[in-house]
């Protein structure tokens, strides 16, 4: 499947891929630095062909675009802190200082990942901002993927080789904050692959952390990070 | 002006535009600028931007749904969805060109995959009777050097590469329905394509 997956930044590019495959290219190839540079190439050489079609446009378009324009909201900008997590300290010693602070006020109430909502959407909501975590020397090994969406408020969680955290216990997934952290929701894999997608606040993040916690949701990590953003 | 305007590549015309400007002061600002303004809710730029890209949107949108009246829809979508977007544009990732179309094509085609699941039997008469790929160019194009350029490119292409390329991209198929449409093996249409669009990478100097 993935020497598969290498192949179709061609036709993904043209968008000729159904759905399925489109999703799935999408999650693999920001993480595929050849397949990443491919879709570049190849979507300048269909913008190409796409100015080879440039034809008038009938006059009354403009005023009609013009006219929907004025009622439709645009998107708000995006943060810095979404799209670089640039932190060089680790996620592992942010959380393990962040445990001795004292944390966010509130209740954190635990949702599981809501079903209803594709990973698809929030992977492609204009705004997602793609994460891949690194495992910590703590984990055997694993592979997590990072979407955010700050405007849906919603982040999904793709990953797979992950071992089952045990009963009672579920993956949980942090923001790292400027001043600590904060709980962004709880997943549970299925044969070791998950995906799914979290409801989340709206915060400033810096980056990620995954720990394993009871399945009930804790306030502050009371594990070692097993999963840390690889910046 | 507006040939350099929208040249075959966005960003190497938008570089052509910003050194016209310094000759020209009465020159409009680039598209980067524009969409600086319009990503603040500018309408003005919009409007502006909307005057160098009509023919690049309303062309691929033409060309991909074949009916001037769903082009125009298609369009006016594609435009409205990069309004929406224009705040989150980054100027420094790739042409505003490209970025246009590049949603302008996936707003066709995603116009074409729903008309094609409610009229199944219509649209694959369409498709069938579509005669590729020596037609590639329609009568109404504005700019012919562009236009040559890649029909030069593309003829570079083996018959089954480019016949593939097209089917694909002009046509709104899938692989899997090129596949079909050619009787031929997915794999090797898959292959076709990726072997055709390297070549035409290469033949039309889009390499960053």
């Amino acid at each position: 499947m993935t020497a598969d997956l290498h192949h179709l930044a061609a036709a993904y590019a043209l968008d000729a891929l159904d759905d399925v495959e489109r999703r799935e290219f999408e999650r693999h190839y920001p993480t595929c630095e050849i397949c990443a540079s491919e879709v570049e190439d190849f979507r300048s050489v269909a913008a190409s062909m796409a100015e080879s079609t440039a034809t008038k446009a009938p006059s009354g378009l403009k005023n009609s675009v013009m006219a929907e324009i004025a009622q439709t909201r645009q998107l708000s900008p995006r943060v810095a802190a979404a799209t670089a997590p640039n932190r060089r300290i680790s996620g592992r010693v942010m959380l393990a200082a962040a445990a001795a602070l004292v944390l966010l006020a509130g209740v954190f109430a635990v949702t599981l990942p809501d079903k209803e909502t594709s990973v698809t959407e929030v992977v492609e909501s204009a705004d997602a901002v793609v994460t891949t975590l690194a495992p910590s020397a703590l984990s055997e090994d694993g592979y997590v993927q990072i979407v955010w969406s700050k405007d849906r408020d919603q982040v999904a969680v793709i990953g797979s080789s992950l071992s089952d955290p045990g009963d009672g216990k579920a993956y949980a997934l942090w923001f790292l904050l400027d001043d600590g952290v904060a709980p962004a929701g709880l997943f549970l894999p299925t044969n070791g692959s998950v995906s799914a997608v979290l409801d989340v606040d709206d915060l400033d993040a810096n980056g990620w952390g995954i720990t394993i916690e009871p399945d009930t949701g804790s306030e502050q990590p009371t594990t070692d990070v097993i999963f840390v953003d690889a910046a | 002006m507006r040939d350099e305007i929208v040249g075959r590549r966005g960003t190497m015309s938008e570089m052509k535009l910003r050194l016209l400007r310094f000759a020209d002061p009465d020159a409009p600002p680039d598209l980067g600028e524009l969409m600086v303004r319009a990503g603040k809710g500018d309408e003005q730029s919009f409007g502006q931007i909307y005057d160098e890209l009509s023919a690049l949107v309303y062309g691929v949108a033409l060309r991909v749904v074949r009916n001037p009246g769903i082009a125009e829809e298609v369009a006016q979508e594609a435009f409205v969805e990069m309004w929406r977007v224009a705040p989150r544009f980054d100027t420094t990732r790739g042409s505003v060109h490209g970025w246009a179309s590049t949603i302008t094509h996936r707003k066709a085609v995603d116009r074409v995959r729903s008309e094609q699941a409610r009229s199944d039997r219509e649209d694959r008469d369409h498709v069938r009777s579509y005669e590729a790929p020596t037609d590639i160019v329609i009568d109404t194009i504005e700019r012919a050097e562009n236009r040559s350029e890649v029909l030069d490119a593309l003829d570079t292409l083996t018959d089954a590469q480019r016949e593939a390329v097209t089917l694909a991209y002009f046509g709104g198929n899938t692989y899997r329905e090129v596949a079909a449409l050619l009787d031929t093996p997915e794999g090797t249409v898959k292959t076709r394509i990726r072997d055709g669009l390297i070549k035409l990478r290469d033949q039309l100097g889009t390499v960053q």
